[in-house]
């Protein structure tokens, strides 16, 4: 039953990735995949290895020229000639240095500016697959392994290609490009505003992911634990019947050795190697048999003593109730989700709030003259901080209110 | 206080919304403030639902005294008597280190309802004596979303002692009581002969005998004066002695000289006192000591066995000041048995020995030799090996000028390895007792 609740979630989760992935991948202009030639990320990789080499080839010819123009400084003996001179001797000396091993430098032309240029528009372009592919990994693995980590990963992973597009005004999801302004300035936003759904989207595929694992947290170890403890006590049963044969086998003894010595000196030989190899592994043995026997005996004598033994020793006592986590978790989610689009519509539209409150009109007039950052920032600074610093009060009221009581070391008595 | 995962959506929601800023995203900024405020929004609540004074936690032992590589059943029961539910609560109970855990486990990871109460056990082995203690009980709390944790400790404390292995005790019962005729009869006598009312042979009259023990039957067959022969048996008062000093410890720890001394001490004071023997007991080190006068029976085992138990070696041996403790309290003539490795300042032993006789009491010294001891069975390089003999020799070469200081005043060195310590201690004692050393 746990298994199957634990394949649903991980289901929703899937759902939401896919959802999210799905979004993004299609907000984004088609142009960033590079995919006109045969291969999308081959020809990525191309372009950003020719900037790479470019740009290195740059870097190269320009120390070499810094380095001629401060030698022919410091010496005053070489006019501006000869330091061209020299810059283009050593030029040509590295060009051919590496068109023996089949490279080629830079070709001359372009301003050493747009090299640079064209190095940062391939490392860009090859960013999106970069990411994609982290993305795509990541959300899998996480998928598999249920890790919160991994989830956050290819969370953040599918940000940056939404950073990435955005930065490069690539990313089309409609309303987010003009959006220093609300759709309108109504009180209420509409749910189908494509902007909020892909914020929501991300965001609940971020909740569902950790409210996996939370549940796997819960559930898993108490089933893995139940069913290894159930193995190691047929293993005891098992080997606790075991009987360990008495040793009476001898150590063979080479004939070569048999010769060399004598008849009593072989004998004498061989049962200091008797005693010494083959009794120790023989009382090891025998002793190890001795404590599984003993641990058996004790686990039955315990079971039959104590009823609940089994179940403790499972922890099947202390599983959680998956209805009750289910409904509470879907109850806390819904109750979180709602907070947290209250407080920031708050943030992004704070003109209907103070509206709503009857704020002054001039403290409305000085809204209104703001940009959505500083609006944002305005109530978002104060509001984030308000919540820690309200659980630092509650935090410490608390731990104020509870006294520390005495450690209780009761003693051993008679 | 933020878990690692609260750090990184705050992180994430922060670059999040400077980047909708920069590139003038409003997807951006709306996902930046939703993960902001949703990792910091919960906070309050999170607080106020600690359980700071409503987390009860029990800890249930199944013994509070048990041997040496007995089993232990542990069972942790927490109860969250508060009105909130604790989404998600990580128990860590901790145990002595040196126990180890066979069966179950020590930790959870569970929820915990109002008025909930969550039961799990484990088992564990002890492997060594002594007084070890258990807790506390460590609490991770988190959020659903492990976006906060608070740390708590449980503050409950269980002290537990562990016996020494009586696995040879146990043996010797187990032999005596397939034999139902009492304890090894015949070997253990304390022989007074002419005294008593068990009759042993006849022998030849010397001058000075009792006329009335003449056997008249068999002196007309022998035509010689035959005496008949009586014995009785005669207890001792017997006083172990041992060194609980920091080089008694040295060793793997299971199998230190400590060890073997303390069940050798035990295996011997079982013996002797089902033999009616008074037997006592003094451990003693520069530090601590505990003492034991003289007595028998099952009560006085069992408080020997606690003492045992409780040992800790420590400080060094100085058998000087331990035996001017005993003068005032063990004013009778007794037997004395001294565990020690002779590992102390050797002039404070000889004056101790000196101080055993000026009392006009018995001793003989056991020896746990060092070497054999510390490197059975570890591999030794060559050189570690040189050394390891330099070693040896240099001990046996102090041993032996002690023994001759020792046997001046008719006190014996025995060293015993850890294979020969036990029956080399009870035969020293059947000696003793066969000798009518400190009778009662």
């Amino acid at each position: 039953m746990t298994r199957y609740i634990l394949w649903v979630l991980r289901g929703i989760a899937v759902a939401a990735f896919i959802a999210f992935a799905a979004i993004i991948l299609m907000s984004l202009n088609p142009l960033v995949w590079r995919i006109a030639g045969p291969s999308g990320i081959f020809t990525a990789l191309v372009d950003f290895a020719v900037g790479l080499r470019n740009v290195l080839t740059l870097l190269i010819i320009s120390f070499i020229e810094l380095a001629a123009a401060v030698s022919a400084y410091i010496t005053g003996f070489l006019t501006q000639q000869d330091a061209a001179g020299l810059v283009t001797f050593f030029r040509d000396a590295i060009t051919a240095y590496f068109q023996a091993f089949g490279f080629s430098l830079a070709p001359a032309g372009l301003p050493p500016f747009d090299y640079v240029i064209i190095f940062l528009l391939s490392f860009y372009f090859l960013s999106f697959w970069i990411l994609l592919i982290i993305a795509i990994i990541a959300g899998v693995t996480s998928f598999l392994r249920v890790s919160g980590r991994l989830a956050s990963l290819c969370f953040i992973s599918m940000i940056g290609l939404a950073i990435l597009g955005a930065a490069g005004i690539v990313l089309n999801i409609p309303g987010s490009e003009n959006g220093y302004f609300l759709p309108s300035a109504e009180f209420i936003w509409p749910l189908s505003w494509p902007v909020l759904l892909v914020a929501l989207v991300g965001f609940i595929y971020l909740e569902a992911s950790y409210q996996v694992v939370y549940f796997y947290s819960l559930l898993e170890p108490v089933t893995v634990r139940e069913e290894q403890l159930r193995r190691q006590i047929t293993q005891l049963h098992t080997d606790a019947q075991r009987q360990v044969p008495v040793q009476t086998e001898e150590v063979p003894v080479p004939k070569a050795l048999q010769r060399m010595l004598g008849s009593d000196a072989f004998r004498l030989m061989r049962q200091v190697i008797e005693r010494k190899l083959l009794r120790r592994e023989w009382l090891v043995e025998l002793k190890d048999a001795h404590e599984v026997r003993r641990l058996n005996r004790f686990v039955t004598r315990l079971f039959r003593e104590d009823p609940e033994a089994e179940a403790t020793l499972t922890a099947r006592a202390s599983t959680p109730s998956i209805y009750r986590m289910t409904v509470l978790s879907i109850s806390s989610s819904a109750i979180g989700f709602i907070f947290v689009l209250l407080i920031a519509y708050i943030c992004i539209n704070p003109l209907a709030f103070l509206t709503l409150l009857n704020a002054p009109p001039i403290i409305i007039e000085s809204i209104e003259l703001l940009f959505l950052p500083e609006k944002t920032l305005l109530f978002l600074v104060p509001l984030a901080l308000l919540f820690p610093l309200a659980a630092s009060i509650i935090g410490y009221i608390r731990q104020r209110r509870a006294q520390p009581a005495e450690p209780t070391r009761p003693t051993i008595t008679q | 206080m933020f878990s690692e995962r609260g750090r990184t959506v705050l992180l994430i929601g922060i670059f999040i919304l400077v980047s909708g800023f920069a590139f003038t995203n409003f997807v951006l900024v709306i996902l930046g403030i939703f993960l902001i405020i949703g990792s910091v929004a919960s906070s309050p609540f999170f607080h106020l639902t600690m359980p700071v004074e409503t987390l009860e936690v029990t800890r249930e032992i199944d013994k509070r005294k048990i041997f040496q590589d007995d089993f232990l059943h542990v069972k942790l029961i927490v109860k969250n008597s508060g009105s909130h539910r604790i989404d998600s609560i990580d128990i860590f109970d901790v145990y002595p280190e040196i126990f180890r855990l066979v069966l179950g486990q020590n930790r959870i990871r569970t929820r915990i309802d109002p008025n909930q109460e969550i039961k799990f056990s484990y088992i564990l082995q002890a492997p060594l004596r002594g007084k070890f203690t258990f807790g506390p009980t460590k609490f991770q709390i988190y959020d659903r979303l492990e976006f906060r944790f608070e740390e708590m400790s449980g503050e409950n404390f269980e002290e537990l002692l562990i016996y020494p292995n009586v696995e040879e005790v146990r043996i010797m019962e187990s032999l005596a009581k397939k034999r139902r005729v009492g304890h090894m009869f015949g070997i253990h006598k304390t022989r007074q002969m002419s005294l008593g009312t068990d009759f042993t042979g006849i022998r030849k009259y010397e001058v000075g005998d009792e006329y009335r023990r003449i056997d008249w039957k068999a002196s007309a067959r022998t035509q010689k004066l035959m005496m008949r022969q009586y014995e009785t048996e005669r207890n001792i008062r017997m006083f172990i002695i041992l060194d609980i000093g920091a080089t008694m410890a040295a060793g793997r720890p299971e199998n230190s000289k400590l060890e073997a001394a303390i069940r050798a001490a035990l295996m011997l004071a079982k013996m002797a006192m089902e033999r009616k023997d008074h037997v006592g007991l003094l451990s003693w080190s520069t530090k601590q000591h505990s003492f034991l006068k003289p007595g028998l029976g099952d009560a006085h085992y069992y408080r020997m066995l606690d003492l045992l138990a409780e040992i800790s070696p420590g400080g060094e041996f100085d058998l000087t000041t331990a035996i001017e403790y005993l003068a005032p309290r063990v004013t009778q003539q007794s037997f004395f048995v001294i565990i020690t490795d002779l590992e102390s300042n050797r002039k404070r032993l000889e004056k101790g020995v000196k101080l055993i006789r000026g009392y006009k009491h018995n001793a003989i010294i056991v020896r746990p030799f060092g070497p054999w001891f510390e490197i059975e069975e570890i591999y030794l390089s060559p050189v570690e090996r040189a050394i390891g003999e330099a070693i040896v020799h240099r001990l046996l070469e102090e041993q032996s000028q002690l023994s001759k200081s020792f046997q001046r005043v008719g006190v014996t060195i025995v060293p015993v390895g850890p294979g020969d310590f036990l029956p080399t201690v009870l035969s020293e004692y059947l000696k003793a007792k066969k000798r009518s050393i400190a009778v009662i």
